[in-house]
């Protein structure tokens, strides 16, 4: 029994240490492209989906700001994200301590207050903690075990080959993810442009009888705003995107404007809605800021925030 | 708790270990004890539900073996009602108030439910864990002892047990405490033949969740997250993956049951028997799911033919709407068993005419096995798609769009390797099955030589390490 005991020990001992290897093997160069936005505290944040993952640069807004404000910026945006209790739980952890010189920027379109129809309360946050947000233990540290262990999807034989990063997606150490509209060995033709646009909208389209907006995610997001009050300066955002986009969700989300205007009076807060002028922010699926106009947006945004903050 | 969680793998040595050392008489209250925690460690609250069916069918049993025959019925009834009752209001409540207003919408009658009531939704992922397996399997308790094939139980405790045994407690294999109740009660050396299985067994379980099925459901996942969004050949390579997905899914759950409760010296029921084998609908059911099979037979389908007198076309109708709902609260499921049983009255009904039509042909009976398992594993397929479709017309979308060609944009998740590696592994674990079937996966390792033994080991860390997905993603049947 004793020496069985002991072979059994010898495989469990194996197995760890073969799993520790890779694991930590990963952590040293590319895991994917949220792994940044887990791996260092923040004094300010970008909040939102994948429009202000891909479309705000934090280096852009610190530079362009001209204003003192809690540092790093980092971009904690990014697809699934939505409004919520996980969301600000996620956030309370990023945080580390500030000045209360923070700026916190919260992007907000229709999309950021939905959940599938016949959810509850309870539903919503089940689901949204099957994101990396509710699955991640920790959020400030570097290599971040609790994110690879319980968030990386695919097969830690990764670890083992080179460099797997998507060939027109730059992931900063700052959050932001920098989609290329062209690059050494590819540019995105209009034509492919327009047809992801295309798709996009009849994605959208198709989601439109599943989704529903939740009074529970307004509610929530009103105590994200409440809480980041405290810490520095709120500014809420809504990102550009093309015109066939914004009329879509203009024409299917009537009270989103009403909504954010009445939230912003409630708080006394910023809102800076860029779907109506946008010219010269292009996307590259109709959506999401491609490289060139991302920075050329935050550089305008940072303008502007820099209007609205109160020192 | 998951099985293919950190946790799990910290509390099943700790649990092994503990009993073992502990005299038999003390083995019953550490493995309740280790069952409840393993239960309540992701929803505590509700092992009150867990708690209320094993008082109401200990209560049941006892008094159906005591009181005069006359009454034993009501008691019967009881057990029938208060878990009948518990899935109703803990599963179905929803589902059915829904159903009731479509009808009346349909009927031009107006309902609409408050935003309060929407937000106490008990959402099908609240659903309490294995409530579908636990309250089958205290039913299955009184019926044997109102029919008089078992004694009642007297010790609470033993009882409590066999409700909450924790290898089978979330998603089966539903045990009949016939066959379970004995073995827990028996005093069990530590047999280290049996140790080496059990954990072979569950090694292989592991490594069928980890490394296939979740790997399946990556792919599976993106199609069905935008059903209209593919057409062709990527839906059909969804729905053929989806096949494999569950069958693995389901089969590593139940390896891993079976193993863990092998070392501790207790034998559960086979579950599967290569059912993707099968050559015919009927005996794919026979190979498949085969302690939820084999409970309606015995507890729903014969009551229904030699009680209510009902024709087989009826019973094996309702048994399969049944079967249907008893997966899950949406009328997918419901079309899903219907559809399975109409394969299986259309197949029966044919089965002369069929045979009949091969011989005038000289067909060879091997051609005719392929011929069956291929009808019977695409008809699987189809019906399948109801399974895991969101809703009807989803189901109907998806089938469809699998018409639409040409589109072999297979690749959806631009990854070659993974799609070759799914493909390569569905292939390679069908073979294992195939030589090995379902219940002799140890004979992988047993008897083989020291470095063959533990080149396989380091093969198998090699291989769950690397190529394992990392998720920790929850069992497909934990929501039934």
């Amino acid at each position: 029994m004793r020496f069985f005991i002991l072979k059994l020990l010898l495989f469990l001992a194996l197995l760890a240490s073969a799993y520790a290897f890779l694991v930590n093997r990963l952590s040293e160069g590319y895991v994917d492209m949220y792994y940044p936005k887990y791996t260092q505290g923040a004094s300010s944040l970008v909040i939102g989906l994948s429009r202000a993952d891909q479309g705000i640069d934090p280096k852009t807004v610190t530079e362009n700001i001209n204003q003192e404000i809690d540092l790093p910026l980092i971009n904690f945006a990014a697809n699934q994200y939505y409004y919520g209790e996980v969301y600000l739980e996620a956030i309370k952890k990023k945080l580390i301590r500030a000045n209360g010189k923070g700026v916190f920027i919260l992007s907000a379109s229709p999309g950021s207050f939905t959940a599938p129809i016949g959810f509850g309360a309870e539903g919503i946050k089940k689901m949204d903690e099957k994101a990396a947000i509710g699955k991640t233990e920790y959020f400030n540290s570097n290599p971040n075990y609790s994110y690879i262990i319980n968030c990386y999807g695919e097969g830690l034989y990764h670890a083992l080959l080179a460099q797997r990063a998507p060939g027109n997606v730059i992931t900063h150490d700052n959050g932001w993810n920098e989609v290329l509209a062209s690059g050494s060995d590819f540019t995105l033709s209009d034509a492919l442009k327009m047809d992801w646009k295309r798709q996009n909208l009849a994605y959208f389209q198709r989601r439109l009888p599943k989704e529903e907006t939740k009074s529970y995610r307004w509610e929530w997001f009103g105590k994200t705003i409440e809480y980041l009050m405290d810490k520095g300066q709120v500014i809420l955002v809504r990102m550009p995107a093309d015109k066939e986009i914004i009329d879509f969700e203009n024409e299917n989300s009537p009270n989103f404007r009403k909504s954010m205007d009445s939230i912003t009076k409630v708080h006394q807060i910023p809102y800076l809605d860029y779907s109506k002028n946008a010219p010269g922010y292009e996307t590259y699926d109709g959506s999401h800021l491609h490289s060139e106009s991302a920075i050329q947006f935050s550089t305008q945004l940072a303008k502007d925030m820099a209007v609205h903050i109160k020192r | 708790m998951l099985f293919n969680s950190f946790e799990f793998l910290l509390f099943f040595p700790v649990v092994l270990f503990v009993y073992y050392v502990l005299p038999h008489k003390l083995r019953w209250l550490f493995l309740l004890a280790s069952s409840y925690y393993f239960y309540a460690a992701s929803e505590p609250y509700l092992i009150i539900l867990l708690l209320i069916s094993t008082l109401v069918d200990y209560y049941c049993g006892l008094k159906i073996g005591d009181v005069v025959s006359r009454r034993k019925k009501y008691y019967l009834w009881l057990s029938i009602v208060v878990n009948i009752g518990i899935l109703v209001a803990f599963k179905y409540l929803f589902f059915f108030i829904d159903s009731t207003n479509n009808i009346l919408e349909y009927f031009g009658v107006e309902i609409s439910s408050s935003e309060q009531i929407q937000s106490y939704r008990i959402d099908q992922i609240l659903l309490p864990v294995g409530i579908s397996f636990y309250t089958f399997q205290t039913m299955s308790y009184t019926i044997e002892v109102y029919r008089g094939n078992m004694k009642p139980e007297k010790h609470l405790g033993r009882f409590a047990l066999f409700v909450a045994f924790f290898p089978q407690l979330v998603a089966g294999p539903i045990e009949k405490a016939t066959r379970l109740l004995p073995q827990l009660k028996k005093t069990i050396s530590p047999d280290i033949s049996q140790i080496k299985r059990g954990m072979i067994i569950m090694a292989w379980g592991f490594f069928l969740k980890v490394v296939v099925a979740d790997r399946l459901g990556i792919y599976v996942d993106a199609v069905y997250a935008d059903p209209d969004g593919h057409q062709g050949l990527p839906s059909l390579l969804a729905a053929f993956f989806f096949v494999f997905q569950i069958y693995f899914d389901f089969a590593a759950y139940t390896y891993i049951a079976i193993g863990a409760a092998k070392t501790m010296g207790i034998s559960l029921i086979n579950n599967f028997n290569r059912p993707l084998f099968s050559i015919s609908i009927t005996q794919f059911w026979q190979r498949w799911h085969i302690s939820l099979t084999q409970w309606i037979r015995d507890y729903l389908y014969s009551p229904l033919r030699r009680k209510a007198h009902l024709n087989r076309v009826v019973s094996v109708l309702l048994v399969f709407f049944i079967m249907g709902l008893w997966h899950g609260a949406n009328w997918t499921f419901v079309v899903w068993g219907l559809i399975n049983a109409l394969f299986l009255i259309i197949e029966v009904a044919t089965n002369k005419w069929r045979k009949n039509s091969f011989d005038r042909l000289h067909v060879p009976l091997k051609l005719r096995a392929l011929l069956g398992w291929a009808t019977s594993f695409t008809l699987m397929m189809v019906s399948l798609i109801f399974f895991r479709s969101a809703s009807i017309q989803e189901a109907f979308n998806f089938i469809g769009n699998l018409f639409v060609v040409p589109n072999l944009h297979i690749n959806v998740l631009n990854n070659y390797l993974e799609l070759f590696l799914s493909i390569l592994l569905i292939f390679g674990v069908q073979w294992v099955h195939f030589v090995k079937g379902n219940n002799k996966i140890y004979e992988l390792v047993e008897g083989r030589p020291v470095w063959a033994r533990w080149s396989m080991y380091l093969a198998y860390i090699a291989i769950i390490v690397m190529l394992g997905i990392n998720r920790q993603e929850s069992f497909i049947y934990f929501q039934f």
